[in-house]
């Protein structure tokens, strides 16, 4: 993890900035390397994970130094949670470096903290981190693909076990248990979301309900996990108890084309917007350490890793692919059920 | 194989007292409209998932915080009672009541276009935000803002009937999941399996999420193995990892699920291959004793510190971590007020009075160095003459 903590101070060097306050947990995992507890959903800003750019220094929000790699963040550099915004502040004002730094980049921010954080700096201005973070996180070292690569492995090992209960009569939010029960069976407890496992045969949805699945029923199937902070996930189309009809397999047909023109395309030099207008239904992401955001006006380039998943006609399935010099590599290698034997 | 007791498929938990959750979520909006008129607040803009299902009923699907504040539900509030605007980006996490004309489609906030559209729609007025993306903040372009805190915390503090049954509801799918999980402690098994059964359970049960990595800590009772701690107390609680428990270890046992928006919380302490022996049942029914000065307090009208006075010291220390509290509320966020016992002081746990509708987690701990302690939680509401248990949590074998 060290590497990223390198990477980050040369481009806060390069973007002017002296300090980094995040609250993001992708990005205080991806610069520190600690392990923190999982918890569903955003939470208003706080400032988790403090980087000084000179010396280089990373200071975390934590009780205990368990999880937290100590060549990125050595003893001494952790600060105690509290409730308490006064004790937050005074917390924060003895870090070395943060009382004279000139532009603190912070990666969101509300009202409450804004005027605490201007109080107690006042000789900082407050810029945006995030873009900063976003931009030095998306290309990936090997060792970073190596941690997707390892995260992609699980979730497909996860989804296998929900293709081997997908029997009629078990009910959709039950998958979600399957999926997690194997996760975990996987040594990792910590979804990169609850997944979606849904009859589609309506207007597309993302919640599952308690609805038992039927014989003949086409489901969609998304999960995914984070492990080691990294995400692996995917999705796939099933039919439920039965094999597909010649209506369905055709419908994969036309979705395994539209997936495979933007594939084509992938490869260094492209831009995102072209991968994401090259074939209707499919969306581009970014992955890392959760989902990460890409822009239109980016260029792929080699380390990059993207979510490709496509909704075409009836059928929803996605690749993780990482950008290669010459073109591309699927790290993805489940099997799509409606692909013809 | 460890755990080798196959389980049963469980079926959906059924409740027998009603739940309205259309009533639910009129009542809710009611509440916001009147705390803002209360605190001057012409127009409330919320991107955080709590307080959007809270504002509006709306549900995204739960995911960690990169994937959720991408795929955001968004709601403007306007204090004139009128029906929020929603930025949806799932259909099908829309109340079916929520009139089509507010709805709008997703945005993302991590982009200025989506920002400046958002910001574009706002009302005139004084405006309170809870949660700003660096592209949100530029688009507000100095506009005035305050925090939303003051008008979300005062309208989610007192609890409707409706909201305090999905409380219990999420509470009683918790301790069914839990309740089979239990038969699993035993030595050599792998607390991830533990995490495994327990996730697989609730799904089963019929919960709408998980919220928090389940938690099945082993606690040292030498203090020579304990893990650095910055207040030099115990370290409570740590992310779940495969290790493997062994006979006589000490586990403590928290856990979150959600159930329409609404925010369970399990904690138990367990013995693991044998029963408590003598002296750790004296650390469980110290621990009684604290809940129940504690419940014996509790009652409207009393302040957090008469809580927390009740609570006294136990084995020479106060009953709960000094990082944490002794109790906090709970409702669509898994803390929030009342909060008792934190390190925001004395005097706020004296200003914080109880009032029928507010629902408490109480999570007193007790310890021994070298015997170990034991850790519960109960969850309770405050009514008109004093309290009501949401949990039933049980002494177990340490009674």
């Amino acid at each position: 993890m060290r590497d990223h903590l390198d990477r980050l101070t040369i481009a806060m060097s390069d973007a002017d900035i002296d300090a980094l306050m995040l609250g993001r947990p992708g990005n205080a995992r991806w610069v520190s390397g600690a392990d923190t507890l999982w918890l569903s959903g955003t939470r208003p800003f706080a400032p988790g994970c403090v980087v000084i750019r000179r010396p280089g220094s990373v200071h975390l929000l934590s009780v205990t130094d368990l999880g937290v790699p100590a060549d990125v963040v050595p003893a001494g550099h952790l600060f105690s949670i509290s409730w308490n915004p006064v004790n937050l502040m005074s917390a924060l004002a003895a870090i070395p470096g943060l009382g004279t730094a000139a532009r603190i980049g912070v990666d969101s921010i509300n009202p409450m903290m804004e005027q605490l954080l201007q109080a107690t700096f006042p000789q900082a201005s407050f810029v945006d981190g995030e873009t900063l973070l976003r931009t030095v996180r998306r290309v990936k070292s090997d060792a970073d693909v190596d941690g997707i690569r390892a995260a992609v492995r699980l979730a497909e090992d996860c989804l296998g076990a929900v293709l081997d209960e997908l029997v009629p009569g078990i009910r959709e939010r039950e998958l979600v248990g399957v999926f997690e029960e194997r996760m975990a069976a996987g040594g990792v407890t910590t979804p990169a979301f609850e997944g979606t496992f849904v009859a589609a045969d309506g207007d597309p949805r993302t919640l599952v309900s308690d609805r038992p699945l039927a014989a003949g029923n086409l489901v969609h199937l998304r999960g995914g996990v984070l492990r080691d902070g990294w995400e692996g996930s995917l999705s796939r189309t099933a039919v439920c108890g039965s094999d597909p009809s010649d209506a369905q397999r055709a419908a994969f047909v036309a979705w395994r084309a539209a997936l495979d023109t933007v594939l084509e395309r992938c490869g260094p030099g492209v831009s995102v917007k072209e991968l994401r207008g090259a074939a209707p239904g499919v969306t581009v992401d970014g992955v890392g350490m959760g989902h990460e955001e890409l822009a239109d006006s980016d260029g792929l380039e080699p380390g990059m890793v993207l979510a490709v998943e496509g909704l075409v006609d009836t059928v929803l399935g996605s690749e993780t692919v990482v950008v290669t010099p010459s073109g591309h590599e699927l790290l993805t290698t489940h099997p799509h059920p409606l692909a013809g034997a | 194989m460890i755990g080798a007791e196959e389980s049963q498929r469980a079926d959906v938990l059924q409740f027998d007292r009603p739940l309205d959750l259309e009533r639910m979520r009129r009542e809710r909006h009611r509440r916001l409209i009147e705390q803002m008129r209360a605190q001057d607040v012409d127009v409330l803009l919320l991107a955080s998932p709590s307080n959007v299902v809270y504002a509006t009923g709306a549900v995204v699907p739960a995911a960690d915080a990169a994937r959720a504040a991408h795929r955001r539900a968004v709601t403007i509030v306007t204090a004139d009672g009128a029906p929020p605007a929603l930025y949806m980006p799932n259909a099908d996490g829309v109340p079916a009541e929520f009139p089509r004309e507010q709805l709008c489609g997703p945005l993302d906030l991590e982009w200025d276009d989506d920002a400046r559209e958002l910001v574009s729609a706002l009302p005139g007025g004084r405006l309170a935000v809870d949660d700003l993306t660096m592209p949100l903040w530029a688009a507000l372009n100095g506009r005035e803002v305050i925090d939303s805190g003051g008008v979300v915390a005062s309208a989610k503090v007192i609890k409707t009937a409706d909201e305090i049954e999905c409380i219990r509801r999420a509470q009683a799918i918790n301790e069914a999941a839990i309740a089979d999980v239990e038969t699993m402690a035993r030595p050599g098994i792998k607390a991830t399996d533990l995490s495994g059964r327990f996730l697989r359970k609730i799904f089963e049960l019929g919960a709408s999420s998980n919220t928090v990595d389940p938690i099945w800590q082993v606690m040292e009772r030498d203090p020579a193995d304990r893990p650095f701690s910055m207040t030099g107390d115990l370290v409570f609680p740590t992310p779940t990892t495969p290790r493997e428990l062994a006979q006589d270890d000490l586990v403590w046992v928290d856990n979150g699920i959600n159930y329409c928006g609404y925010q369970s919380d399990y904690g138990n302490a367990w013995i693991i291959g044998r029963e408590p022996n003598a002296r750790e049942r004296e650390h469980y029914t110290a621990w009684r004793a604290v809940l129940d000065r504690v419940l014996g307090a509790l009652r409207p009208g009393a302040s957090c510190a008469d809580l927390t006075t009740a609570a006294g010291e136990v084995f020479g220390r106060r009953p709960w971590l000094p990082h944490l509290y002794i109790g906090h509320g709970t409702g669509t966020d898994s803390a929030e007020l009342p909060y008792v016992g934190t390190d925001l002081g004395a005097e706020f746990d004296a200003s914080f009075l109880l009032a029928p509708g507010m629902v408490l987690v109480l999570e007193p701990i007790t310890w021994e160095d070298g015997g170990g302690g034991y850790r519960a939680e109960e969850i309770v509401a405050v009514t008109a003459d004093g309290y009501e248990l949401l949990s039933h949590v049980g002494p177990g074998a340490w009674n």
